[in-house]
């Protein structure tokens, strides 16, 4: 009996749960490894539930990371406090952009000369103010202010104006640092309190934020693709045999090795090396290089 | 497949009764064949423990752990208790417990699916419950065992019309040889007797069993030693 059995075509079509059959869930992969793992004259002759739903979930999180192909993106405008809190499920960006007036993402750097410190309060004697508990008591980061404050700035329309971001124009008198030198802004990433910061030039623009998550945040999140399935079940064994006392070594380097190549296959699988598309890129290869 | 106690009980007769060793009633009777049927019984347990570290053949009906199997499948049923999102206990109370279902009674019932819960005692129930990953979902909903309390997690509240099915091993029925007394002579009364219900095949081993108990009741050293000497013969033949 097929897969889809059950469900007709004009179900499909007509339904909201497109595309969901190049991929497995969470639930499905827990099953399927009890039923072919797990057992008398199995690999594993025992284990419980939770231990698979454990390194299971925990197999989709590190392959989230860097194997599966499912970047994450939230489209937001910035807004007169020049900041964008992190998304939900943020673990890590990948890519911010502003999108221009003909929907072109323009992509910013982060900016590697400033950042967003804690800024404690100082007395007219420069001594640290303290509150009732010893702490030191916050107040507004200059550093922060004269960031939001700065506009992004063209490399070649150097001034002296202290509103021009000095990162984009640093080194120009004697060579633009080719890392800072591009026109779409940059971006400070304030981690303690889990937002981006942008330019006072940045109001009411369009930004995307490309990210990465690791999978388990919302239960549609918790899938994997079929071509990381066969990763899932030599990861989830790796892991359950790799912790388990008296195992010898041998045993446990076999299903390391299976692990590595699935992991391989599936990531290889999972890049896209469409050969119609790498032919595109490669007819670029002959055009000549103006200077 | 059941195992007739009136065949039973006239093999012991006739074995014990040769070179005139002795004679039980029918009262002793029912009471060794209880003890023999269990004894018998609870030893598949060890046995499929011991067949399962041995790798098993394909023959069709000579693999030890499927045979096994079979004899055990005669007490394996399964039973349903309401659901009702409260702590609940099992009725019947099974003999040994086996896999546990949340599931429906109603076809149009279309909340959960059938789903396995898995056992865990309250000390594994606190641990995984402590970790966001591990703790009890829709998906992978757990029971705890408390004694005869069972309570599930995970599932929140279900509907009404949902059940849990367990699967057990359900304790073989008492044995019984009934029997009507006609001048002085007890004669076997078929309506009141129950047959032992394990498989036929362990009609020898429970006339040899019953045969080693009746050697100590008659205090007949030679029939003791005579049963255990078959018995233990029998077990080294099967599992070597």
């Amino acid at each position: 009996m097929g897969l889809l059995e059950g469900t007709s075509r004009q179900d499909y079509y007509e339904g909201d749960d497109h595309g969901a059959y190049q991929f497995i869930s969470l639930k499905d992969i827990v099953n399927n490894f009890l039923v072919a793992y797990v057992g008398q004259d199995k690999v594993i002759s025992k284990a419980s539930r939770s231990d698979i739903i454990f390194h299971a979930k925990r197999t989709i999180q590190e392959l989230s990371f860097d194997t599966f192909n499912t970047q994450k993106s939230l489209e937001v405008e910035v807004g007169p406090n020049l900041a964008i809190v992190f998304p939900q499920d943020y673990v890590d960006y990948s890519k911010i952009a502003w999108v221009d007036g003909y929907g072109v993402e323009r992509v910013m750097q982060p900016a590697y000369k400033s950042g967003a410190p804690k800024a404690a309060s100082q007395d007219s004697d420069f001594q640290f103010v303290y509150d009732n508990e010893g702490d030191f008591i916050n107040t507004s980061s200059i550093t922060e202010q004269n960031f939001n404050n700065a506009k992004t700035t063209n490399k070649g329309e150097y001034s002296g104006n202290s509103g021009v971001r000095a990162e984009n124009t640093s080194g120009e008198r004697y060579g633009l640092d080719p890392m800072v030198s591009q026109v779409n802004g940059v971006f400070v990433i304030n981690k303690l309190e889990s937002r981006f910061q942008f330019t006072s030039d940045m109001v009411g623009k369009i930004v995307t934020i490309h990210y990465v998550s690791d999978g388990l945040a919302r239960d549609e999140d918790t899938v994997v693709h079929k071509f990381a399935e066969k990763a899932m079940y030599d990861n989830i064994l790796f892991s359950i045999v790799s912790t388990r006392s008296n195992i010898p070594e041998y045993v446990v380097r076999r299903y390391q090795k299976a692990k590595f190549a699935s992991t391989r296959t599936a990531k290889l699988r999972l890049s896209k090396l469409n050969t119609e598309e790498l032919a595109q890129v490669m007819r670029g290869k002959s055009k000549q290089i103006k200077h | 497949m059941a195992v007739s106690i009136n065949t039973v009980y006239q093999r012991v007769l006739a074995i014990l009764n040769k070179e005139q060793r002795g004679y039980i009633t029918p009262v002793e009777f029912n009471l060794l064949a209880n003890q023999a049927q269990m004894s018998i019984f609870e030893q598949y347990f060890y046995d499929i423990n011991q067949f399962a570290r041995i790798p098993g053949n394909d023959t069709e009906y000579s693999d030890m752990l499927d045979n096994l199997n079979e004899k055990i499948e005669i007490f394996e049923t399964s039973a349903q208790v309401a659901h009702n999102n409260q702590t609940f206990s099992l009725n019947p109370k099974p003999y040994k417990l086996g896999s546990m279902f949340s599931t429906t009674t109603t076809d149009n019932v279309n909340y959960y699916p059938s789903i396995e819960l898995e056992k865990l005692t309250p000390k594994e129930y606190r641990r995984i419950a402590l970790s966001p990953i591990t703790k009890p979902s829709s998906d992978f909903p757990v029971v705890v065992i408390n004694g005869n309390n069972f309570k599930v997690y995970g599932l929140g509240t279900v509907p009404a019309g949902y059940v849990v099915e367990y699967n057990y091993i359900q304790k073989p029925a008492t044995v019984n040889w009934g029997y009507t007394t006609v001048l002085g002579e007890a004669l076997y009364n078929q309506s009141t007797s129950v047959d032992f219900e394990l498989h036929s095949t362990e009609e020898t081993k429970l006339v040899i069993k019953i045969l080693e108990l009746a050697g100590l009741v008659i205090q007949d050293v030679g029939t003791y030693q005579v049963a255990d000497a078959e018995e233990k013969q029998k077990i080294q033949q099967e599992k070597s």
